[in-house]
């Protein structure tokens, strides 16, 4: 069935290599993201259930 | 701005409540039962409806869907109308949710000692039900969505996330995993085979605990947590990193519960490095949540509910650190299979699940009754009993599964085994016993906090419908500074927000799993291995009905140490034509995968009939109803078509010849019965079972492997 779709792929590694750089640019997007973020925002929201 | 009048919606927040302490019960009362029977067989009470195979899948299915998943509910439905500012969406759709959840737990509770089951773990549950559960789930979404998307606060608290996170993953594993071939009503069998169905199924099983056990969880305790302690949470910014790099990173995880089997080295690695990384975000909830409670300590010593809040988040801490350490494939190599495991998701399951979930009904129900707990002493006399109970549960458990690990791998200076399989069954047995006790223990504190809720109930008064006021949101709202891209991208648009998620989470599941469908190098095919014959098929269906694959693996894992025990290690071409899979993941026996010939037939029977008679000590349970029993044999064409539409190469037109194949070799073995004087019919069901047996391995038994890559 689908499985047989393709037969040979080259370099399985990239495979490792891909997670690991995905992972880490999606990290460092939200480690920006937070640090530029605004502490009037953050304050708020973290006071958001106790309203 | 115009401030609006509406009413929180509490009705379906005690509905909710009250099915989570009746499930709880079942769900630990059925735990309880499975574990006396791990060492007195007699507690399968002589009949198939409660032998272990049957019910330990009615526990696990209990505790998972019935008392966290109303757990679940009660908790979001309560705090996402508070977060949201709004009444639910709909109260039809409440309701529904609600009676249509209740209807599933107990078409499970039916159909699975019936032995209707996939034997997929957690996954159980024929395809009726499968489908019964996506449209359920699916008005649980809609609900949640129709809530947010009409909320009057501008902004979705991290909570929020993760229940959508939650709804989003959650529908995705549980409909890629169900992909499934009904043969009647309550049967089926798995798209998938062998190696991609183990991948699919542990991608699913590991997922299920993180996204129906964790994040649900996470998420509300960012709600109640704050609430208890009157402070807001310690960090959001950690909040919000937790978030993202938790659900980015337990998808990929999955492959960890496969490791050392014939699944791809690659894949195996992946799940390894993944697992490790997974450390960061699991500890950084747990921190978090626990840095809430610095300079509150002192209410944590009065407060039952803080208490039960500390001890959760400590045994999330203590499961999260110890999962990632399970995955390292030395410690696997010595934990897989054996009872550590058991101690590892009970510590989650006890203290995480458990605990926050009596936590959060101690707080909630004075809440919507507006009244005062019963008895705070009673409470924490269930703290007490409650941890205790997990100590008593998680400490035997550990030592049994170091036992069982370490003995299994012992060698004499002669180089032979130095342990029997039998001998570690009775090495083990008191501290089954104790872990039975600190079952019973636990079970005690969930009676005395349903005692006390109840009490609680009866002397307040259920505020239905909670009066609130909030002002409409502006709709020209125009935000300014820094973060109002992110805002408007992300928060202003839950369906937005749901859609990125989704490829969050489909990221890792597709790296991981598309090369073993795609790619025919991942899964070489072994000339030698061809596909059951149509007796031992029915066979196969018997053993998934006696839920066998919850004790014995199929599954010998490169290691000296079994291949002396079992033989020749497990290749992934042998699991070509097996849909669904039954590697299993325990060895409470021994593993089954090359039992084929290694007992003539009669000891089979005997075994069947009586296990102590042939293994003296054994804890399995007796299976005598299978000689009295008739094979149903009527749609054994339709399980031909079935699996030959599933890719497994029966010759055209041979379903017409199958029963006739089947009788002719079910024959055959009752004659050879006779010759050792045992007189059983060839329809009866045992025959079937053992064909089954025997048959197992023996493909690259009889010949050498030959790889046609």
């Amino acid at each position: 069935m689908f499985r047989n779709l393709l037969h040979e792929i080259s370099g399985i590694d990239m495979y490792k290599i891909f997670s690991l750089v995905v992972f880490t640019a999606f990290f460092l997007l939200i480690t920006i993201w937070l640090f530029s973020a605004k502490k009037e925002y953050i304050d708020e929201m973290s006071k958001k259930p106790l309203e | 701005m115009q401030t609006e009048k509406f009413q929180y919606d509490n009705r379906i927040v005690r509905n909710f409540a009250i099915a989570t302490l009746v499930f709880g019960i079942v769900g630990m009362l059925v735990g309880l039962l499975v574990a006396i029977q791990l060492y007195e067989p007699a507690a399968n009470l002589g009949n198939q409806y409660t032998s272990f195979g049957r019910i330990r899948p009615l526990h696990t299915n209990a505790i998972i869907f019935a008392f966290v998943g109303n757990a679940i509910f009660m908790g979001v439905y309560y705090s996402l109308q508070r977060l949201c500012k709004a009444r639910m969406f709909s109260d039809l759709l409440s309701n529904i949710h609600f009676w249509g959840w209740q209807l599933i737990i107990v078409a499970a509770a039916i159909t699975l000692p019936l032995g209707f089951t996939t034997s997929k773990e957690y996954a159980e549950l024929e395809w009726p039900i499968d489908i019964a559960i996506t449209l359920i789930w699916v008005v649980f979404g809609w609900n949640m969505f129709g809530t947010i998307i009409k909320r009057r606060e501008r902004h979705m608290y991290v909570a929020i996330w993760f229940y959508i996170a939650t709804f989003v993953t959650v529908a995705v594993l549980h409909i890629v995993n169900s992909f499934e071939l009904p043969i009647s009503l309550f049967k089926s069998y798995s798209f998938y085979a062998g190696v991609q169905d183990a991948l699919v199924q542990w991608w699913y099983g590991h997922n299920a605990v993180a996204f129906f056990l964790t994040t649900p969880f996470l998420g509300m305790m960012y709600y109640y947590l704050p609430k208890a302690v009157d402070r807001p949470v310690y960090s959001y910014k950690l909040s919000i990193l937790h978030f993202w790099t938790l659900i980015f990173l337990y998808i990929w995880a999955g492959p960890h519960h496969l490791l050392y089997t014939s699944l791809p080295d690659w894949a195996q690695s992946l799940g390894v490095a993944f697992s490790i990384m997974l450390i960061a975000p699991s500890w950084g909830g747990m921190i978090n949540g626990l840095l809430t409670l610095r300079g509150a300590w002192d209410k944590v010593r009065d407060e039952p509910v803080l208490k039960f809040f500390a001890v959760g988040i400590t045994a999330y801490g203590m499961a999260t650190f110890e999962g990632p350490m399970l995955s390292l494939k030395n410690v696997n190599a010595i934990a897989h299979f054996t009872d550590w495991i058991v101690a590892h998701v009970h510590v989650g399951a006890l203290g995480w699940n458990g605990f926050m979930t009596f936590g959060i009904l101690y707080w909630l129900i004075p809440r919507i009754y507006q009244t005062k707990l019963h008895s705070t002493k009673l409470a924490n006399f269930h703290f007490w009993i409650g941890t205790l109970g997990i100590l008593f549960y998680a400490v035997p458990m550990y030592w049994s599964g170091f036992t069982q690990g370490l003995m299994w791998k012992e060698f004499t200076e002669a180089g032979q085994l130095k342990y029997e399989f039998i001998d570690t069954t009775k090495q083990v047995l008191s501290l089954h016993v104790f872990r039975s006790i600190g079952g019973t223990l636990y079970l005690a504190g969930t009676l005395v906090m349903v005692y006390n809720i109840v009490k609680t109930m009866t002397v307040g008064k259920l505020v239905a419908n909670e009066n609130a006021e909030a002002p409409a949101l502006e709709s020209n709202y125009a935000p300014t500074g820094h973060a109002s891209y992110w805002h408007k991208a992300l928060e202003r648009k839950p369906m937005m927000f749901m859609v990125l998620s989704i490829i969050v989470i489909l990221i890792g599941g597709a790296v991981e799993m598309l090369p073993t469908f795609l790619i025919k190098s991942n899964i070489q095919t072994i000339s030698s291995v061809k596909p059951y014959t149509p007796l031992e098929l029915h066979g196969r269906d018997l053993y998934i009905r006696e839920g066998c694959v919850g004790c014995h693996s199929q599954m010998i894992r490169p290691f000296r140490s079994e291949t002396e025990r079992y033989g020749e290690y497990s290749k992934a071409g042998e699991y070509v034509y097996d849909h669904p899979f039954l590697w299993g993941s325990k060895r409470t026996g021994p593993d089954l995968m090359r039992e084929g010939g290694k007992y003539s037939n009669s000891w089979h029977y005997n075994h069947m009939i009586d296990p102590r008679t042939m293994t003296p000590g054994s804890i399995m349970p007796a299976y005598d109803w299978l000689a009295e029993q008739t094979m149903d044999v009527s749609n054994i064409k339709d399980k031909i078509n079935a699996m030959r539409t599933l890719g497994v190469p029966y010759e055209k037109g041979y379903e017409d010849k199958a029963l006739q194949d089947l009788e002719l070799q079910a024959k055959g073995i009752s004659e050879n019965l006779a010759l050792e004087k045992i007189k059983i019919n060839s329809d009866k069901e045992l025959i079937s079972l053992i064909a089954y047996l025997q048959r197992l391995g023996t493909d690259i038994k009889l010949s050498n492997t030959t790889s046609n890559k």
